[in-house]
């Protein structure tokens, strides 16, 4: 295998395709039907564990995100494009996502919650971290992620995170204090903890897909293998009655607030569905080429997807709640029956697949079209034969990852 | 270092079929199997005619005879150099010849010929079959000097600036500048070799030694070896430096960036009490 044949990989387009997927499918089921039903509690919420998956979406979208990043840079070498021209694309595509956080927040979530954190300010900040931390060795990467839930626990305490979630979502004033602990810490994406996916998709995520040379196998397996057994023996402490109990106390395995045994399990989760997706996908691609070409556009075009999804079902609501009664959110989470909300999410998702699919088809430009405009300098001249012959090498992987 | 057959009764095997004597030679003329480094055969023809010091009534005729040996050997060495460089899609060089003292050697890469007297010919065998030795010495650290020579220039900005994009050669550059010390390396053993000092009084050994030498060059070639391996040698000297001071510098950035990691955490940890005590007075 080619080195740079090496980088493209269809295991990563399925993994960020399951992971859109889910997210659609969370969003649908969470902000038409979350409770539904209030007397038994929530339909869908963390201390349902058939509901469970529902919490790896973020993980993986997260962790491939670093991955792609690290694809993206190794790309930008190979076209002999300058640090600096490297990290001023980067930059940029940060300020971009987290300027597009805010606008999403405000036309999705309306005004009130522009500061609640979601994924896109998170992703954007990661982009600006990375722009930096891009220079550190591997190590000190996987230390930095490794400290970031580590000080997760201690940081929810001292920022008293149940107390903004009292609601059952995120509820602040706006004031700097507010404003600064939701962006670190108690917001719904804060840096701690979820900093450490990308972190740990940017430093491992070579590891995983094998795109910069080839280690054996185990080592990520053991990796992830030793992460989820940390969760389990965290689970295992909670339950015995930890210092962690306090701060999770309906469960010790909840994504708001992010626990402990949910980061570990979730970070080695992901880990050992990359080898396992790299193992099974990338090695035979032809037996699940299907498979391949549906979740191909969708990843490609994943953050349009994430915006789209948000416009279709969210923007409804709040017409209808503003149609009915005073408050645009009256019939949030109790608008429809779960399974009318799931199947709605599934609908959207075959529909997307064939408007991206056909997208993809006639060129036609999306998000992702207009971040690369606004934020990719052309590559530079090639001026010698053998920069030509790795150029063109880089060609063939521009696609996938290129984003 | 040589060796013939006898003392590797596998070598022929892997060296191919052993070739046969030409017919029309005299009684006692054989085909001797030499391997000289690194593995390849030398074959030698060896043709004894008569001594003409030793029999006063020896034929009148010999010296003519002795000529078409001479001929028929030297067409054997020229047809058998060229299928070997055909096969090896390699230009078969001409067949070098000596006459000497009455005695008639031919040299080619691959193969060679002497034709003499039974008293003189096994001195000039072991003299062909030694120089023949080094020479394919020569020749294979000139072959390997050419393909470094051809790297240098795409490597040589390792040799300038170090960082991850070459550090993905690393270990190709490593393997070079094994390379190139192992050319030099094979070089210098080979110098005494080369140049050897005329030895006074001369022998009819030294002579053809020092004739073979002349005609092809060794002395020149062996100089003309040395400045290319010095060259390449210099270039993947230099890459090294910069790989083990981009190493040097890697250790010490990472040190430098778990301190900064460290000093984020601390100043995170700070903030976020700072701010908690600031948004509950």
């Amino acid at each position: 295998m080619t080195h740079a044949s090496a980088l493209r990989q269809p295991s990563l387009d399925l993994l960020r395709a399951i992971a859109i997927t889910l997210m659609v499918i969370v969003h649908f089921v969470e902000n038409l039907s979350g409770w539904y039903g209030t007397d038994g509690g929530p339909f869908a919420a963390s201390q349902r564990t058939w509901w469970l998956p529902a919490g790896f979406a973020a993980p993986i979208f997260t962790f491939l995100t670093g991955t792609s990043y690290r694809i993206w840079l190794r790309v930008q070498q190979q076209r002999h494009r300058s640090d600096d021209s490297i990290t001023k694309a980067t930059v940029r595509r940060g300020l971009l996502l987290f300027g597009l956080g805010f606008v999403f927040n405000v036309l999705v979530w309306l005004p009130e919650d522009v500061f609640n954190w979601d994924v896109l300010t998170l992703i954007g900040t990661v982009m600006l971290a990375l722009a930096v931390l891009r220079s550190a060795p591997d190590g000190v990467i996987l230390a930095a992620a490794a400290l970031a839930v580590a000080l997760t626990p201690p940081l929810q305490s001292a920022a008293g995170y149940l107390e903004y979630w009292a609601q059952g979502y995120f509820d602040y004033e706006f004031t700097l204090a507010d404003v600064t602990l939701g962006w670190l810490v108690v917001g719904y994406f804060p840096l701690f903890p979820w900093l450490a996916f990308p972190l740990v998709g940017y430093a491992l995520g070579p590891v995983v897909f094998e795109t910069e040379g080839t280690v054996p196998r185990r080592w990520p397996l053991a990796i992830g293998g030793g992460l989820i057994v940390a969760a389990v023996a965290v689970i295992a402490a909670w339950q015995a009655g930890s210092f962690l109990t306090p701060l999770t106390p309906l469960s010790p395995w909840t994504m708001f607030p992010p626990s402990l045994a949910y980061l570990l399990g979730t970070i080695g989760g992901v880990v050992v569905a990359g080898t396992a997706a790299h193992a099974t996908i990338d090695r035979d691609p032809d037996r699940w080429q299907w498979l391949i070409n549906w979740a191909t556009p969708l990843s490609r075009h994943a953050l349009s997807v994430y915006l789209l999804h948000h416009i279709v079902h969210v923007w409804p609501l709040w017409a209808y709640g503003a149609a009915t009664g005073a408050d645009p959110t009256a019939h949030w989470q109790i608008a429809l029956h779960p399974s009318t909300s799931l199947g709605l999410a599934i609908a959207f998702m075959a529909a997307a697949s064939l408007l991206f699919h056909w997208m993809e088809s006639r060129r036609v430009a999306s998000v992702e079209t207009l971040m690369r405009w606004l934020c990719d300098e052309p590559a530079a001249p090639r001026s010698s034969r053998g920069q030509s012959d790795q150029s063109r090498g880089s060609k063939a992987v521009r696609q996938p990852e290129d984003r | 270092m040589i060796a013939r057959d006898h003392d590797q009764p596998h070598a022929a095997d892997a060296l191919g079929p052993h070739p046969e004597v030409p017919g029309g030679l005299p009684a006692g003329s054989m085909v001797r199997r030499l391997t000289l480094p690194p593995g390849r055969p030398f074959d030698l023809l060896v043709i004894p005619t008569a001594d003409p010091t030793a029999d006063p009534t020896a034929d009148k005729a010999q010296p003519t005879n002795q000529a078409a040996l001479a001929e028929q050997a030297q067409r054997w060495v020229r047809a058998a150099a060229e299928s070997v460089a055909a096969s090896s899609t390699g230009i078969a060089a001409a067949p070098v010849a000596i006459p000497l003292y009455g005695c008639y050697v031919i040299w080619a890469p691959s193969h060679g010929a002497v034709l003499g007297s039974p008293t003189r010919i096994e001195q000039l065998a072991g003299t062909l079959g030694e120089f023949a030795a080094r020479e394919a010495e020569l020749r294979d650290l000139e072959g390997r000097g050419d393909k470094l020579l051809a790297t240098v220039e795409s490597d040589a900005p390792a040799a300038f600036e170090f960082d991850d994009r070459t550090q993905a050669i690393r270990s190709r550059l490593a393997a070079r500048f094994l390379e190139a010390v192992a050319v030099r390396r094979g070089l210098a053993s080979l110098g005494p070799a080369v140049h050897v000092p005329p030895i006074h009084p001369p022998t009819l050994a030294s002579q053809l030694a020092e004739r073979l030498r002349d005609r092809t060059r060794l002395a020149e070639r062996h100089e003309l070896a040395s400045d290319r391996a010095d060259f390449s040698f210099q270039v993947y000297e230099a890459c090294g430096q910069r790989a083990a001071e981009f190493g040097i510098a890697r250790r010490q950035l990472g040190l430098e960036w778990a301190i900064v990691v460290i000093l984020v955490a601390q100043l995170t940890l700070m903030l976020v009490e700072m701010l908690r005590f600031g948004s509950s007075t």
